[in-house]
């Protein structure tokens, strides 16, 4: 994983299929819900991959990494205005809180 | 595996069981023998394979190479081994790994002391000469921060050392009141070729072909001086000096301190044909106060303890007496790292220095190092 440039040069927790489905049971979310779109590509981050990233610091965080990867979403694609957020990335707009209250 | 093989070179760390349905790197989370992120399962092959990396004059796993504080447990190479590899290090760290150990507990360094405080120190570590190129160090972009594996694992290796072996364990014995990122991995290299002066360990008395590691006990950082426009060093440096003053405390006064500097700001100081020393003697000017404002003040806060004057019956000229942000130009500790976009200084501060004004005998520091073995 570390010389696919994977993370940050610290040992990874691999994100087995086991893993990551123990990490999305108990959601209400459903496997490749889009979380938010991740700067600098604005990738789409479906909800697995929040999964994924979770595994690789802690599973009980992932509540943290999903509620992380929305915040980081909102701050970095309206900073502040929604009026003058990119259209293209108008999708991915909603309230933190709600998106809290979903988990 | 509690055994060792005819030749007594096989580890003898006791091997643990991990049942089929547990998952290992749950199980080293419940064990307590991380840092709070993930470790690499030291299996026997990753630990042999450690093992096989050391440098000649470690050969035997259970030789003791140090007494870890705070419990003065003896590390054997084999401990040493294990514990790199759950950093994540690559055994060909694992020379500069050892080296770091033989810094941090040769005397030189304060270990129990940055341990048993409240005050979160560790060790930074800074490596030069060839064996940073060999493990392929990062001394560019991010050196100070996160992606390179060397530049993670290499601290890292040394923390989980003093928490696994010495017993270093937060809310336990260590008793950092905030702590920070640097109390999980602080290492990084030198850009010897950009920077405008003598390598780091070169001018400690190293030659240019050894490789060395050198560790300064910080508090934390980086406080980040961003100075994009002054084209002199003197401006420059008084830029640095004043970002330097509000470490800690304004009035108060600083243990050695490492300042990092970028390649842009490096320029500024090969320009003028600036010297190290003409750096360390314009932080001392630019941040010397007479000792009346390093006492502790109702506005401005704490300093040298306000009933300083009274105990120690300074004279109205004492109290004129200029006293810089540290006691000794040694203190400030200078190297390179960094990317050639944009003018930047990192402080890495040490911990509070105010004493007894009447005593204070500057000590010229000597970085705690060692050569690495190959």
């Amino acid at each position: 994983m570390l010389e696919r440039g994977f993370g940050d040069g610290l040992p990874l927790v691999p994100p087995t299929r086991e893993r990551v489905e123990r990490m999305l049971r108990g959601m209400a979310r459903t496997s490749g819900d889009v979380v938010g779109k991740i700067p600098h590509s604005y990738a789409p981050a479906p909800l697995e991959a929040g999964a994924a990233a979770a595994k690789f610091s802690h599973p009980s965080h992932i509540q943290i990494t999903v509620a992380g990867s929305t915040a980081g979403k909102r701050t970095c694609i309206c900073p502040g205005n929604v009026r003058r957020m990119d259209p293209e990335h108008m999708d991915c707009f909603t309230p933190v809180s709600e998106r809290i209250e979903t988990l | 595996m509690a055994s060792t093989d005819p030749d007594g070179r096989s580890a003898l760390a006791r091997v643990i069981e991990i049942a089929d349905h547990d998952d290992v790197y749950e199980f080293m989370f419940d064990q307590g023998i991380t840092d709070g992120l993930p470790v690499s399962p030291p299996t026997r092959d990753r630990v042999d394979r450690m093992l096989a990396a050391a440098p000649s004059d470690f050969q035997h796993p259970q030789q003791v190479i140090a007494s870890l504080p705070p419990n003065l447990a003896p590390l054997t190479v084999e401990k040493a081994a294990i514990n790199a590899v759950m950093a994540g290090a690559k055994p060909e760290y694992f020379p500069a790994i050892l080296a770091a150990v033989e810094a941090a507990a040769g005397g030189q360094f304060p270990l129990h002391g940055s341990i048993a405080t409240t005050a979160g120190l560790a060790p930074m570590m800074l490596v030069n000469g060839p064996e940073r190129e060999r493990i392929g160090m990062n001394w560019g972009l991010n050196a100070l921060g996160q992606g390179n594996r060397a530049n993670s694992t290499l601290g890292r290796a040394l923390r989980l050392m003093l928490r696994n072996v010495g017993g270093a364990v937060p809310g336990e014995i260590e008793q950092a009141i905030q702590g920070g990122g640097h109390k999980w991995t602080l290492s990084y290299a030198e850009d010897e070729d950009y920077s405008p002066w003598e390598p780091y360990h070169v001018e400690h008395g190293y030659e240019r072909a050894d490789s060395v590691v050198s560790l300064i006990p910080i508090t934390g950082g980086p406080r980040v001086c961003i100075d994009q426009t002054s084209r002199t060093a003197r401006a420059l440096t008084g830029s640095i000096a004043m970002a330097f003053q509000q470490v800690l405390k304004p009035r108060g006064q600083v243990t050695p301190t490492m300042f990092v500097v970028s390649p842009e700001h490096a320029d500024v100081y090969r320009a003028d044909g600036w010297s190290k020393a003409n750096i360390r003697e314009a932080i001392m000017e630019f941040t010397a106060l007479p000792l009346r404002e390093r006492l502790a003040s109702p506005t401005l806060g704490g300093g040298i303890n306000e009933y300083a004057p009274e105990k120690y019956g300074l004279s109205e000229a004492q109290l004129d007496m200029p006293l810089s942000k540290v006691a000794d130009p040694s203190f400030i500790q200078i190297s390179v790292a960094g990317s050639h976009a944009g003018k930047w200084t990192s402080i890495y501060q040490g911990i509070f220095g105010d004493g007894d004004p009447t005593q204070q005998q500057p000590s010229t520091f000597v970085p705690p190092s060692a050569r690495i073995r190959t």
